[in-house]
């Protein structure tokens, strides 16, 4: 059986779209962390590339992270920020997510990550609220992210 | 996303089309697209003018939202955009109307020495240049500057660096504001975003930004090139480059900021990423102070690069070679600027996204030395194309709040560039042009290819006949380093 899709990308003339799909809100937030750790590709020990996807034999950073917003779209938002303020202040990249709390406005967890001395991806400036969406498409959450690059 | 279709514009000059106010119940103004017909056809395909139509209806906006002829789809405004606001008359501050890269821009400095005579030193010229500026995704500088030091290059961006001992006061005389803006407000930059920027300073960063050897090909106003110092044959470096990660926090965290307040000011915005605040309340003032201490960031940073970039070809040349700053410009940044609007004098916010400022002649803004003939205008191509040194003019005064282009503006998707070309066949191809191309990145540099742009020559032709710049050289690439 084909396995569920995570994320893909939506053409955009300049920028990187994604549109991720989640069974539940938690699995939506971790697949948004894993578009963007697909999309920026870092080049680091134990990982390799197959058809375009990155691939780490294990993550052997663990980092705390807690982030608060107004709704579940903004703070799927101000949660991808935080990871890119952490990966450029601590050139590390995180591909997992252990998350503790989930709700509308709070998420508290644990990034799973590798140290990255490049990347082979794109410069991802910041997750930005353009045309964000979060929709229950039948039993599947979906959401829209635009990336500045 | 919509689209809008062509028999909404109404031509209402050669080059310059006009999306009505009565197009949609929220706009403030009209838009106006300045392009040319075939041009227009081209950026009908995406939500560019959509875009532009969702800034027009911005709280106190004036005259017109403004495309430039290199605009594309952005996020929430487009790229190749202008909007200007009357701060005086409760007017909106928007971050995304600026840009995540806060003070991304343009540096360019001549060498007196001609391409023939540089022939020989060229691929050495090429290697030194890009192992002394660090390159591509996540690359650090090898100075660090924080605490105190680094609160002095927000608050005084280049101006500090030359007290520091890298670079020279004339670096400061050619570069906008004279290398940094008097409203920044350190304490308004966060400490995360300090912590980012602190091993930045002096690097190029990735995505579209370059550093360029490149040889003056052609002169089209001979009285301007002169006042530049600009010589047919002669040989220029391009840096493209901005606030780095310092910048992008600024930005993330000032926007979410004012996403949490816009309920307080009642805004109902066409787009989230159009969050804006009041200028004149605490977060627009917050903003402006953090904006302008991060565009001083970016000048520090261009000022940087341009003093690695001195010591480079003083190695491979010779001492006596001595490279001089012909302008630095900024195209994603907002300014407080007094215009006349409606035949009133009116005090703006003017936000330039993908835009350049292009002052007129005679204008105090213009450095003393180039003042009669206008502020110089950066416009870098593509890299297997070329770039142009335009002048500022009185027309881009009167049409467009001073502003011009500011590129050749992008119409292929990344994806799709990849597509299209091997990176392997693109590096022949501009080989095949004697274009010399240093990079770590194929992904980034197939991305980068001259077909997924406008084409330059058709953006400026169009900048040149509206008059809201003058076309002064056109600069041909012979070395290109990508981020």
């Amino acid at each position: 059986m084909e396995d569920k899709k995570d994320f893909e990308f939506i053409e955009h003339t300049a920028d990187i779209k994604v549109k991720i799909y989640g069974d539940t809100l938690k699995q939506l937030f971790q697949n948004g962390l894993v578009a963007l750790f697909q999309t920026v590709l870092p080049k680091a020990k134990g990982c390799f590339i197959r058809e375009g996807r990155e691939f780490c034999s294990s993550f052997p950073i663990a980092r705390k992270i807690s982030v608060t917003s107004g709704t579940k779209e903004t703070l799927l938002i101000d949660f991808l920020s935080e990871v890119l303020c952490l990966m450029d202040t601590y050139d590390e990249a995180y591909g997992e997510i252990n998350i503790q709390i989930l709700s509308d406005t709070e998420l508290v967890g644990t990034l799973h990550g590798i140290p990255v001395a490049s990347y082979r991806g794109e410069d991802v400036k910041a997750a930005t609220y353009h045309e964000l969406s979060i929709d229950k498409v039948g039993d599947t959450w979906e959401a829209i992210v635009t990336f500045d690059v | 996303m919509e689209k809008i279709s062509l028999e909404v514009l109404k031509e209402i000059s050669k080059h310059i089309y006009e999306i009505p106010k009565s197009y949609r119940q929220d706009m403030r103004v009209p838009a106006r697209a300045i392009m040319s017909r075939e041009m227009l056809q081209d950026v009908l395909q995406d939500s560019s003018l959509w875009q532009l139509v969702n800034v027009a209806s911005l709280p106190g906006i004036v005259k017109c939202a403004f495309a430039m002829p290199d605009i594309h789809q952005g996020y929430g405004f487009p790229i190749g955009g202008v909007a200007a606001t009357d701060i005086e008359n409760s007017g909106v501050i928007s971050p995304g109307g600026i840009g995540y890269d806060i003070n991304c821009g343009v540096r360019l400095l001549s060498l007196p020495i001609s391409a023939k005579e540089l022939g020989k030193h060229l691929e050495k010229l090429a290697s030194s240049l890009f192992s002394a500026v660090p390159s591509g995704v996540g690359r650090g500088g090898k100075e660090i500057f924080k605490g105190a030091q680094l609160d002095r290059i927000l608050q005084y961006g280049a101006s500090e660096l030359v007290s520091m001992g890298y670079g020279t006061q004339g670096d400061l005389e050619f570069c906008e504001e004279g290398g940094y803006m008097k409203s920044a407000d350190p304490t308004k930059v966060s400490e995360r975003a300090k912590q980012r920027g602190q091993n930045q300073i002096g690097t190029l960063g990735a995505g579209n930004h370059f550093l360029e050897v490149q040889v003056i090909h052609e002169i089209f106003d001979e009285k301007i090139a002169q006042t530049f110092g600009l010589q047919k044959g002669n040989v220029c470096i391009m840096v493209h480059c901005g606030s780095r990660g310092l910048g992008h926090q600024t930005c993330s965290d000032h926007v979410k900021n004012m996403v949490s307040n816009l309920d307080k000011w009642k805004l109902k915005l066409a787009d989230l990423e159009l969050a804006c605040a009041p200028f004149n309340s605490k977060q627009g003032q917050d903003y402006f102070g953090a904006m302008s201490a991060s565009a001083n960031f970016a000048w520090a940073n261009r000022h940087m690069i341009g003093h690695h970039i001195r010591n480079v070809c003083k190695s491979v040349l010779g001492g006596d070679v001595l490279l001089k700053t012909v302008y630095d410009v900024s195209h994603n940044i907002g300014k407080v600027e007094d215009h006349v609007v409606d035949g009133k004098a009116c005090r703006l916010l003017v936000h330039r996204k993908g835009a350049t400022r292009a002052f007129a002649p005679g204008m105090v803004e213009v450095p003393q030395h180039y003042r009669s003939v206008g502020q110089p205008v950066l416009i870098p191509g593509t890299m297997g194309t070329c770039s142009y040194v335009l002048a500022g003019t009185k027309t881009a005064m009167d049409l467009t709040f001073g502003s011009t282009c500011h590129g050749a503006g992008r119409r292929l998707s990344r994806t799709k560039a990849r597509k299209e070309i091997h990176v392997e066949v693109l590096r022949k191809q501009l080989e095949g042009k004697g274009i010399l191309v240093k990079g770590d990145s194929n992904k980034g540099l197939a991305e980068e290819a001259p077909f997924a742009y406008k084409d330059v020559n058709d953006v400026v032709k169009v900048i040149h006949e509206t008059g809201i710049a003058k076309m002064v050289v056109r600069l041909k690439p012979l070395v290109v380093i990508k981020g």
